[in-house]
């Protein structure tokens, strides 16, 4: 049986055992890599960037993977990593280059217009623009359930907010992303 | 009515004042009783998980109308890994007849063959993580450095300082001795008058020393020399 066919629960078993840590370890990051880095790059835009993020994710994973205590599934997990370490990322941004959060929602803006495919007459491109318009957690809330559709139960275990919160949170989400795209 | 005669027979054996006829004092608000069912069938749905595209479709139906395709572009293969024959990755969609016409591809560019390499890359990091030694003492070493340094600095300042005053006019007379040959110091002898009256001995003094010893009389000074032993080698020029 391939390694990515494996269960979470045996790859756990396979990564605490020092023989086959490392090709466990090789097995989750192939299982999850992709869902990852959407994720990530959904929220920081640009590919060099979500790559360093997707670099840390997946060390912090191999730090902490020993002591995860399975209370949660591991996709939960890692989702909850790859948001913090996103939201790092982005906060630290701001403090490099001493600018406002507002700017950096410009900053992400202004490097999707800057794709070398931006095409502002297409709406999957105006859905992205609109998407930069969220503040961060909202954002993330609205990757999740829009592109992941993450129910809102394990959503709440990612980003540690009440479902009831999230679900409020998605739907004014949907609403400005709504009247963003009928006056662009 | 066979039900309250009952309890009110019940009411009668207990010889109880109270009346089972007694109407009820609360009040309802008008239709309320009718429009329950409906409100309660609400509530289930609303707290009713439903599907992501569901819901979507029930809050806006632009946004459920526009396609989930990514705008940015996807190098070919560039999910894939050829690595040890296994899957990139697996996915699981749930069918819908509603997302049927989504199009969920992420439309971002990638450069062509990042996810094979990740693995290693990460492999990679954490091993440097691993032998990275960190300088504890650096800081320490500098600042011992720093201190040497200037040490040197004040030593080596010192050494040319106190040379300098050796060899400022101020010479010394037992190495001046030393230095001088046989016939310097047989012509030396030869010209001066030695006496052990003190009072014949000249001092030919600096300015500086002039100045200092003009409030001092010749007496004053004899008097002094007096006290004080002479040492035959010393040359008072």
């Amino acid at each position: 049986m391939a390694l990515t066919d494996r269960s979470d629960a045996e790859l756990l078993i396979q990564f605490r055992q020092p023989q086959t840590k490392e090709s466990a370890f090789t097995a989750i990051i192939k299982k999850y890599q992709e869902k990852l880095y959407w994720h990530i790059r959904r929220m920081v835009v640009d590919h060099d960037d979500a790559n360093d993020v997707l670099q840390n994710v997946f060390i912090r994973v191999w730090n902490g993977l020993e002591n995860f205590r399975e209370d949660s599934q591991l996709y939960t997990w890692l989702y909850r990593i790859a948001t913090n370490e996103s939201l790092t990322f982005l906060e630290q941004q701001k403090k490099r280059t001493a600018i406002s959060l507002s700017d950096v929602e410009t900053g992400l803006s202004n490097k999707i217009k800057a794709d070398k495919h931006f095409d502002p007459n297409r709406l999957e491109w105006k859905l992205q623009l609109a998407i930069q318009q969220l503040p961060e957690k909202q954002k993330l809330v609205f990757s999740l359930r829009y592109y992941d559709e993450m129910p809102y139960e394990e959503m709440s275990r990612v980003l540690e907010t009440s479902e009831g919160a999230l679900k409020a949170s998605y739907h004014h989400a949907v609403k400005k992303i709504e009247d963003y795209i009928k006056n662009h | 009515m066979n039900s309250r005669n009952t309890i009110q027979d019940e009411l009668n054996e207990l010889n109880s004042g109270l009346n089972s006829n007694t109407n009820n004092p609360y009040s309802v608000p008008e239709g309320y009783f009718d429009g329950l069912a409906a409100s309660v069938l609400a509530k289930i749905k609303s707290e009713t998980p439903v599907s992501a595209m569901e819901e979507l479709v029930q809050l806006s139906s632009i946004l459920a109308g526009i396609p989930k395709t990514m705008p940015y572009a996807v190098p070919e293969d560039y999910f894939q890994s050829n690595i040890e024959g296994l899957k990139a990755f697996t996915s699981e969609s749930e069918e819908s007849l509603v997302l049927s016409f989504v199009n969920k591809e992420m439309p971002y560019g990638v450069p062509a063959g990042y996810f094979a390499n990740v693995p290693e890359q990460v492999l990679e990091k954490i091993a440097t993580q691993r032998v990275k030694v960190v300088p504890v003492m650096r800081r320490k070493w500098l600042q011992l450095a720093v201190a040497a340094a200037i040490t040197g600095i004040m030593a080596i300042s010192g050494i040319f300082y106190f040379s300098d005053r050796g060899s400022n006019g101020t010479s010394d007379p037992v190495t001046a001795v030393k230095k001088a040959s046989t016939e310097e110091l047989n012509d030396f002898i030869n010209t001066t008058a030695i006496t052990d009256d003190k009072s014949q001995i000249t001092v030919n003094n600096s300015p500086k020393e002039k100045k200092l010893f003009a409030d001092i009389s010749d007496k004053e000074l004899n008097e002094f020399l007096d006290q004080m032993p002479v040492d035959d080698e010393i040359d008072i020029n």
